[in-house]
Formats: structure tokens, C-alpha cells, sequence
């Protein structure tokens, strides 16, 4: 394996977890940070025609959560947040025995309800996938 | 160092070797006795002047020879990937630090500012950089050859196009 690649995904338990042939033998520590990659087309320089290299598909970002003797499960750190909401409320007065003197008034409430923040699931996580320390 | 050694040893260099020879020779002729016999000590002394001479010059040499050219400003996409909206540029020392770049679309030898995007993952030998917002000037992310050949990448975005930017995270957020 080359020296960019520190490990690699032996085992996929979800689109949140995933499990790295590194563990303590390797010096990995709880709560570590790992880059997770698949490996996609050859990349040719076209002037050159030469041989670059593999492009590294970015499958999320990951900590580590647990550590055994050859293996460590990690876990996406991503957050993905969803998009803010505007709730707009017109509450109107018609038919009230005040508007008879003082003519139709409507209130509008505008409310924004903040978008819900959560873990992002890996991308198309495989076993194979590459392992990157950063 | 190839470059060195390629001039070292051409016709100007034989030359120069002749030269130096002619001026050395001259040198000697004129102020040393050749007759005369020194002790071998002093024979050591010089070639262990000259030997440290030539090292020095020859590492002088080297470290010239092994500093390197600036990388260039800027970059031409080699590949790029529609699905995932990146375009792969060779890795370019102006590029790794994770910086906001502009992507010009090149015509009539005029650029105009096409995407502006984000250094996405420094490899290797190539850079992935994805681009973020489409100032829709090209109607599809280019994908040919001659296509990309009209794309320059550039760590420079005008402050107008950053404003859009950051207005768009705003909005985003």
C-alpha cells in the first residue's frame, strides 16, 4: 500500500460506520480523524501522455470510535444541515364588531424555523475504499 | 543538471578547456620555475586546495541546479468530472492550500469568469477542484479536450464574484 493510504475499509456496518483494517497495532487512537476514499479512473496527462494517477473519489470524513488489536470502527463527522423554513401566518380581523369602526386590519407573522443539523452518510462507501490520515 | 552537463560538454566547452589550459600553461611559464624540484608536501598542499576547490564549486553547482522554476499561475483542466462537478488540474504548488479559484472561460482571447470553485483534495500529482457556483457562461461543464484547453484555472477571483460567494454560503447556511 502506498504511504498516502494508511489503511484500508474491511468491512462496511452502515452508511455511517465502517470499520479499518488499523487498530492499536498501528497506534490508532479514539476520537482520530480519517479521510475515506475510493479509487476512480487513471488519470493521463494529455500533453505528456503520462500516467498520473488514481482519482481519490472523497467519501466522507470520519473519527474514530472504537479501537481492537487489528481494527478500529469509525464513524462520519460530516454535518449536513437542511434548509432554513419561512412560515408566513396572516391572521385577518373581517367579521370582528372593531372593524365596523375601524376598517379590516390583517396581521402577518413571519416565523423562520431553522434548518436541523445531521451527520452526513458516507458517500458510496465500499470495502476496499482507501484510508487517508489528515 | 542535465542542462550543465549538456553545455559542460559541447564545443564551447572544449574550448574553454583550451583556454584555461593555454592561460594556466602561460601563468606557470611566466612566474614558476618548472626545473625546480619542491618537496612532495607542497605538491599535496595544492591538490588538496584544489580538490577542496573543485567540491566546493561542484556543490555550488548542484544546489543551483536543483532549485526550481516557480510553478505557473495558473492551470489547464486535464480532465473533468460532470457528475460530481470537479475539474482535475496537475498539482501546482499555487493550489494546495484550500483556496477559493476562479475557472475562465477563454474566447476571443478575452477570459470571462465561468465558475468560481474551491480546492476540493490535493493528491499526489493532480489537484480536484469543485466548483461551487456557475456564473452561467458555458451551458454544460466542458468535457472535451478542446473544451478544457479553453478553461484556465486561476487562484485569482474578482471581489465582486467572492461577495456572490459568500452570499451564497449565507444563503446556504
Amino acid at each position: 500500500m502506498s504511504d498516502r493510504y494508511f489503511a484500508k475499509v474491511v468491512n462496511v456496518q452502515d452508511k455511517y460506520t465502517v470499520v479499518i483494517n488499523a487498530g492499536k497495532e498501528k497506534d490508532v487512537k479514539i476520537g482520530e480523524k480519517f479521510l475515506l476514499v475510493g479509487l476512480g479512473e487513471t488519470i493521463i496527462d494529455p500533453d505528456t501522455q503520462e500516467t498520473l494517477e488514481q482519482l481519490e473519489i472523497i467519501r466522507g470524513k470520519v473519527v474514530v470510535t472504537h479501537v481492537q488489536n487489528k481494527i478500529a470502527t469509525v464513524k462520519s463527522i460530516e454535518v449536513e444541515r437542511t434548509s432554513d423554513t419561512k412560515e408566513i401566518k396572516k391572521v385577518s380581523n373581517k367579521g370582528n364588531a372593531y372593524v365596523a369602526f375601524m376598517g379590516a386590519q390583517d396581521t402577518v407573522t413571519e416565523t423562520i424555523k431553522p434548518g436541523e443539523e445531521r451527520i452526513k452518510p458516507l458517500e458510496n462507501v465500499n470495502v476496499g475504499d482507501m484510508v487517508i490520515k489528515f | 543538471m542535465d542542462r550543465i552537463s549538456k553545455h559542460l560538454f559541447s564545443l564551447n566547452g572544449a574550448s574553454l578547456a583550451v583556454g584555461a589550459a593555454g592561460f594556466v600553461s602561460a601563468i606557470v611559464g611566466m612566474f614558476i620555475d618548472v626545473n625546480a624540484q619542491i618537496s612532495v608536501k607542497w605538491l599535496i598542499l595544492v591538490a588538496w586546495i584544489s580538490t577542496s576547490l573543485v567540491l566546493i564549486l561542484l556543490k555550488i553547482i548542484h544546489d543551483l541546479a536543483s532549485e526550481k522554476a516557480p510553478p505557473a499561475p495558473y492551470e489547464n483542466p486535464i480532465r473533468s468530472v460532470p457528475d460530481d462537478r470537479i475539474f482535475v488540474i496537475r498539482r501546482n504548488e499555487n493550489f494546495i492550500n484550500s483556496i477559493i479559484v476562479g475557472c475562465y472561460s477563454q474566447k476571443d482571447e478575452v477570459d470571462r469568469l465561468a465558475y468560481i470553485a474551491t480546492v476540493h483534495l490535493v493528491q499526489d500529482k493532480i489537484i480536484q477542484i469543485k466548483i461551487h457556483t456557475d456564473m452561467k457562461v458555458l451551458p454544460s461543464l466542458p468535457t472535451t479536450p478542446d473544451e478544457l484547453k479553453n478553461i484556465i484555472i486561476r487562484p485569482v477571483v474578482p471581489v465582486s464574484a467572492i461577495e456572490q460567494f459568500a452570499q451564497k454560503e449565507y444563503e446556504n447556511e
